[in-house]
């Protein structure tokens, strides 16, 4: 069986393992501020439609958002296709501000051309 | 090196598993596939050398296991190269992204010492398992579950 020499290693690493998952979720839904969700309304300047994530640029509240979607298939399989996206729509996002960046945030809905679209 | 990592991004490799709707979720399922069939496997062997299921043959279960790891690190090292290629300049920035890369390092380096050294006579170990091959078995388990560990996290740094 293990000795201690043997087992003080896979005690760091599962030790390190926890910590650095509770140390910072920048990227992940973990990483945006829920308690400061918003509603922005206004065009679309540019957006990617493309892996790992989907991306709009829309003007509002004064400034450029840049606004994190969902990667491409999800978007197709909720409704959303690349053509409804292009420059110059208007959409009303959702969304909640990354707590490091304060002109990023993740969508968790967008409503375009009267229909929703859940993004999560 | 940031010049040739963006290149890479910028080029057709990049674009297509970028815009492609199923390249990337399926070239991700894939590498989940790869590191399953290498990791599996391999900590079955590394508690193996530390003393559990001694009835089981090392010599035998290595037989077994080893193809099957070293086909799921290549499947994984494959689809890897393409999922970076998607966003080749921000991945290898991230410092999980980084971690992973040196655990992985040290992973293969650890496996190298180990078969250049006592596994050359597994044959004649008996059933006793030498030190050596214990230590390499632990720090096995260290490295391979932490670059695994490092990987999930590249999303959340």
């Amino acid at each position: 069986m293990l000795t201690r020499r043997q087992l003080f290693p896979l005690a760091g690493m599962a030790g390190i393992a926890l910590a650095s998952g509770a140390a910072v979720a920048h990227h992940g839904w973990g990483g945006y501020d829920t308690a400061k969700a918003f509603t922005l309304t206004g065009p679309i300047i540019r957006s990617a439609y493309e892996n790992p994530h989907g991306e709009a640029l829309v003007q509002g509240d004064g400034k450029i958002w840049r606004l994190t979607l969902a990667p491409p298939f999800r978007l197709q399989n909720r409704g959303l296709s690349v053509e409804m996206l292009q420059p110059g729509t208007v959409g009303t996002f959702f969304a909640y501000p990354n707590k490091q960046d304060a002109d990023e945030a993740r969508v968790e809905r967008v409503t375009i051309g009267g229909k929703t679209y859940e993004l999560r | 090196m940031g010049g040739f990592l963006l290149a890479w991004q910028e080029g057709p490799l990049g674009l297509a598993m970028r815009t492609s709707p199923l390249a990337y979720p399926v070239a991700e399922t894939l590498h989940i596939i790869g590191f399953t069939l290498l990791i599996g496997p391999i900590v079955a062997l590394d508690l193996r050398l530390l003393g559990f299921g001694r009835t089981l043959p090392v010599a035998a279960l290595a037989r077994l296991v080893l193809p099957v790891a070293i086909g799921g690190f290549a499947l994984a090292v494959c689809m890897g190269l393409l999922l970076f290629s998607a966003d080749a300049a921000h991945v290898a920035i991230n410092p999980s992204f980084r971690i992973k890369l040196v655990l992985i390092g040290l992973a293969l380096l650890n496996v190298a010492l180990l078969h250049l050294g006592v596994w050359r006579d597994v044959a004649t170990w008996h059933g006793v398992v030498p030190a050596r091959a214990r230590i390499a078995a632990v720090l096995s388990l260290v490295f391979w579950l932490g670059a695994l560990t490092a990987g999930r996290l590249i999303a959340y740094f």
